[in-house]
């Protein structure tokens, strides 16, 4: 991982940009997610429409439907939970990628063995 | 789109798990000489789609709908990143927030990644390539990507509408027209947000965009064609 602390040592710019971007999808769902529309999406939509809504079966998750349990307030639920998400996705694509590096790596290393064999 | 449970027969879903798994595991192996600097883009489009997928715009008819971002993470990334990204945003959305159903999970990895990211990538890719020799690669990504966007939003409602088709929860002379009909108007939101980001990210770090090199029309370029 060395060469990973080398390469943004010499590359500011590069970390400024992450930096904003994940900072655009903070706002996203820190101040604009409240304000989405509360109107069903189309296949949802359809579904009403054409009678088989009631065949769709409830999930389970710890912030189902992008609400925290226990908070009342609509909005400050919603954003709570968006936020949340926002740091789990990162730190989920963030694992993803490790893991595919991580391959590479393991990949490399054999490699290079084989060809001091 | 997300698909919940209850809509897919298990012949349908488990058919659409082991296609969606199966590239996973090839997406995996594919992008195993990943570029370190590409590990924190990963997780940073990731986030942003994910932020973007909960802001629903409304359409007409009490419907809304909202921004996929699969093209967008495939032209980012590259089609496998792009595709494990849309992987990890399904993941957690249907995990965490029980939005689409854990058994149809792989339909929905398979529509919103495979369709709408890896297939529509490539064909995006065909039209720029056709497009860059007359007007440049920028506005050849930039206007194939628009295309391609609003596409990659109906061909995942076209699957959509034939998997509770295949599932006989719905005939398909009413899912099909009903999703078309409703996602051709949600698809222009896509290309919107997809041509827009993508152009901000070409202004600031043209770089970080894979499926860019930078070759404008000139002499050079031609002669590196020829050559």
């Amino acid at each position: 991982m060395s060469s990973l602390k080398e390469s943004f040592a010499n590359n500011k710019g590069l970390w400024i940009f992450f930096g904003c971007a994940f900072l655009v999808a903070l706002i996203l769902a820190a101040v604009f997610s409240p304000m989405a529309s509360k109107s069903p999406d189309g296949l949802e939509k359809m579904a009403k429409d054409k009678g088989i809504a009631s065949k769709a079966k409830e999930g389970t998750g710890a912030l189902k439907d992008y609400a925290v349990p226990g908070i009342k307030s609509e909005s400050t639920s919603t954003r709570i939970s968006s936020v949340a998400g926002v740091f789990i996705v990162l730190g989920a694509g963030l694992l993803v990628g490790l893991l595919a590096c991580g391959l590479g790596h393991l990949r490399k290393r054999q490699g290079a063995g084989a060809d001091e064999a | 789109m997300h698909i919940p449970d209850g809509f897919l027969d298990p012949k349908t879903w488990g058919t659409l798990y082991g296609a969606s798994g199966g590239m996973v595991g090839y997406a995996l192996y594919k992008v195993r000489k990943l570029d370190e600097k590409k590990i924190p883009l990963l997780g940073i489009t990731a986030a942003f789609i994910f932020a973007a997928q909960l802001l629903n715009f409304p359409i007409a008819g009490g419907t809304s709908g909202h921004f996929l971002g699969a093209l967008l993470a495939c032209v980012l990334l590259g089609p496998f990143e792009g595709f494990l990204v849309m992987v990890v945003v399904l993941a957690v959305q249907c995990l965490v927030f029980a939005d689409g159903g854990f058994a149809a999970l792989g339909a929905n990895v398979f529509n919103m990644g495979i369709i709408a990211g890896i297939a529509s990538y490539y064909m995006m890719m065909g039209m720029k390539s056709v497009l860059a020799r007359r007007v440049g690669e920028k506005k050849a990504l930039l206007s194939s990507t628009a295309v391609f966007s609003w596409l990659s939003v109906v061909l995942a409602a076209t699957c959509c509408a034939i998997e509770l088709a295949v599932s006989g929860t719905i005939p398909l002379t009413i899912s099909l027209p009903a999703m078309v009909s409703v996602y051709m108007i949600i698809g222009v939101g896509e290309a919107v947000i997809t041509v827009v980001v993508l152009a901000a990210v070409l202004q600031a770090r043209p770089d970080l965009v894979s499926s860019y090199k930078g070759t404008r029309v000139t002499a050079g370029a031609v002669a590196e064609e020829a050559a």
